[in-house]
């Protein structure tokens, strides 16, 4: 019984591989195909870690559907599977529905500690992955506070338009000591959504308060708060 | 070893010419201190200068056989090794003469004798008098032919001359004339125009030499000639010249322009001044004249009726008189009256200018070009919320059919950056925002991010949705609990979408329905 399951975890890796060389209009034409990972996942430091869960079995078939031609099935497999490594792999998927459904399911992973902050983050800052794909990853990440995503978001905040933009908001969620003072630095970012968006997650951090896009008084503030 | 006793004597030795020595004359009486006998025959001598009375290095050394008689020696030093400046520089030196090898003590000083040997230096001296070799000049030597004239000085002294150039003649004196200056009666003179004011010339008017403008400042001609056109004879490029029409042409004729030139030609004009002899009026011509001495007047027809006409007959080809046919029978008529219609005014209804105005309606407003409905006017006939630019079909009812003349009706579709899937219009366009951020932006639209149910419907119809399709947009569930979604798939309406955290970004698009 192990050999098979191991057989086939092999056929999965290979057929992965084999998946990821197909293309459509949803990813770039010149996007490397990922390797598989085989490495343990750690649990990250901010998450409690929980008890290690047996690898699941995987269905029969599921491995053949990972690979299959129509992006319907792959995308119906890759909601069944939970292997942070397949999802990993599934999250580069041509196809970006597949991506997407990957990546929502390596975002639960992850919140749950199965999935270490720098695979999920690898992810979200891989700009060849298609915008419209790579934001659910970003937003991942965010979903959690954590060291590693903080520091994500800041730096981001330096980053392309989608990043700015992703960056400006979902920093409300995280460590405020991080992200007020990267906050501020936004309210003079040259996107009006960025500074607008800014303004608000300030606000929440502040409870209430309100200084507009005066980086000024919301600096004074910080500074008196501390 | 012999004993000697010198005698010595020291001169120039000048030569044959005048030139300054190059040796100095030695003489001594040599004896021998013991016997007393003068010395004789050859002996070997040597003779070195020095710089101090004992020691030191010989500047200059000769060596010199000589033969001595009766005790005397004859030598001139510097014979055999010259006596140069660099040796007999001023310094006071010693001279030791050694006799056989014995060398005599003490060295005899030498005192001015030997530097006349200096005088050759003098020869080359740099300066005479303090003056350089460019001051001086050589002495003058040799003179003129007769008739020639020592007119200077060469370098090597010898006389440049010039024949005589005053010839025969004499002039005593130079007087200036008129237009001159300057001239003398002495030295050299010299003549020149007189001054004149910038630009002017001398002329000469009259019998004097005097300024004034010139008249052809600018330019002057320098030819005339005929132009290629011809018509014209003479020109010349000197002197007073004269141009004139062709004298080519024979008694009476003119010159005539073909087009491209002048030339002679005949008179064809042959009324050339002649007089009008004659008017004929032609016959049907509906035309009369009558003569006046040697005026003619002309006239249309006088034979005519009252109110008649002239008409030109095509058959016969005459002008005639006959009656007007064009009877204008309402000349001398008017508008009597203008009534207004239905909806319309009438000012200054007898005229002559009558004015109708639009308005008497109630709901119409007229403007300067228009013509509007009043939408102030509550008339519940046509629409219960008062616009009658409404008709509220689910309160009235028609009693009659409804004329909309050529127009039709048609649905008022979907605002601008919209497009209509069903009864739903879809912002074509989504813009990543958070939701708050999102809701804003609807609201400005009088729209509102779309709901599940809108964009679930939208995706079944199988439309093609702009801006990326709707994967990553927000959606509102519209329900009581304030759930949010982002769809997660473009294409499935049936998997598309999960719960969403606010305190994200995603993209932004927003509904409202079709007006």
């Amino acid at each position: 019984m192990k050999k098979s399951l191991a057989l086939a975890a092999v056929v999965a890796l290979v057929a992965a591989a084999f998946w990821l060389g197909r293309k459509t209009d949803d990813v770039r034409a010149d996007a490397p195909a990922p390797a598989p990972t085989t490495r343990v996942v750690e649990p990250r430091a901010s998450v409690p870690r929980l008890p290690a869960l047996p690898t699941r079995a995987v269905a029969r078939g599921l491995a053949a559907d990972l690979v299959a031609a129509d992006p319907k099935i792959r995308r119906a497999a890759v909601a069944e599977a939970a292997d942070p490594r397949v999802l990993l792999t599934a999250s580069r998927d041509p196809d970006g529905d597949v991506a997407r459904t990957a990546i929502l399911s390596l975002t639960k992973l992850y919140a749950e500690g199965q999935v270490e902050p720098k695979e999920i983050i690898a992810v979200a800052t891989d700009r060849t992955i298609p915008d419209r794909t790579r934001l659910f990853a970003i937003n991942g990440v965010a979903g959690v506070a954590s060291p590693e995503g903080a520091a994500m978001l800041v730096q981001m905040l330096g980053g392309t338009t989608l990043e700015r933009r992703a960056a400006s908001v979902s920093l409300a969620g995280q460590d405020p000591e991080v992200a007020v003072p990267a906050l501020i630095t936004a309210l003079s970012d040259g996107d009006e959504y960025v500074r607008l968006q800014a303004v608000d997650s300030l606000k929440l951090l502040s409870r209430g308060r309100d200084f507009g896009l005066d980086a000024g008084a919301w600096r004074a503030w910080w500074q008196a708060r501390r | 070893m012999k004993s000697v006793v010198a005698a010595l004597l020291l001169a120039l030795a000048l030569p044959a010419h005048a030139e300054v020595p190059q040796t100095i004359g030695f003489t001594a009486r040599l004896v021998d201190d013991k016997t007393g006998d003068e010395l004789t025959g050859s002996h070997q001598l040597s003779f070195k200068l020095f710089a101090a009375a004992t020691g030191g290095a010989a500047l200059w050394t000769e060596n010199v056989t000589s033969d001595v008689e009766e005790g005397l020696l004859f030598v001139d030093l510097g014979a055999t090794e010259p006596l140069t400046a660099a040796v007999l520089d001023g310094r006071k030196l010693f001279l030791e003469v050694t006799l056989d090898g014995v060398a005599m003590d003490p060295r005899v000083a030498l005192g001015s004798v030997p530097y006349a040997v200096r005088a050759t230096e003098a020869a080359n001296a740099a300066t005479v008098g303090g003056l350089g070799v460019d001051q001086l000049q050589r002495k003058i030597t040799g003179g003129c032919n007769a008739g020639n004239f020592i007119i200077g000085i060469n370098e090597d002294g010898s006389a440049a001359c010039a024949p005589d150039l005053s010839g025969s003649g004499d002039i005593t004196d130079v007087t200036a004339g008129n237009g001159l200056t300057g001239g003398g009666a002495a030295g050299n003179v010299t003549l020149s125009l007189v001054n004149c004011g910038q630009n002017e010339v001398l002329k000469f008017v009259g019998a004097v030499w005097t300024c004034a403008a010139d008249a052809n400042s600018g330019g002057d001609i320098t030819g005339v000639t005929v132009g290629g056109v011809g018509g014209l004879s003479g020109g010349g490029a000197s002197g007073e010249v004269q141009l004139s029409l062709l004298s080519t042409c024979a008694s009476n004729q003119i010159l005539r322009f073909n087009g491209s030139s002048w030339g002679c030609s005949n008179d064809l004009d042959t009324n050339s001044g002649g007089t009008l002899t004659a008017v004929t009026t032609g016959g049907n011509s509906g035309l009369v004249s009558t003569v006046n001495g040697s005026t003619v007047a002309l006239s249309l027809l006088t034979s005519c009726s009252n109110n008649q006409v002239l008409k030109f007959n095509a058959g016969t080809g005459a002008w005639g008189c006959a009656n007007d046919n064009d009877v204008d029978t309402n000349s001398g008529g008017d508008v009597t009256d203008v009534v207004g219609g239905a909806g319309l005014a009438v000012t200054n209804q007898a005229g002559p200018i009558v004015t109708l105005d639009i308005g008497a309606g109630a709901g119409i407003i007229v403007g300067a070009n228009t013509i509007s409905l009043d939408t102030d006017v509550v008339d519940l006939r046509v629409s219960t919320i008062g616009d009658p630019r409404y008709v509220n079909t689910a309160g009235d009812t028609m009693s009659g059919s409804l004329d909309l003349g050529g127009n039709l009706v048609t649905n008022r579709g979907c605002p601008s950056g919209y497009v209509k899937h069903g009864a739903t219009c879809l912002e074509n366009a989504d813009i990543q925002l958070s939701f708050s951020l999102c809701a804003n932006k609807c609201r400005g639209q009088n729209a509102h991010i779309c709901s599940s149910g809108e964009i679930r419907a939208v995706m079944q119809s199988g439309i093609t949705i702009g801006g990326g399709g709707v994967a990553g947009d927000w959606a509102d569930d519209m329900d009581s609990i304030t759930n949010v979604f982002v769809i997660a798939s473009g294409t499935d309406s049936n998997s598309w979408s999960t719960f969403a955290q606010t305190t994200t970004t995603n993209f932004c698009r927003c509904c409202t329905d079709v007006e």
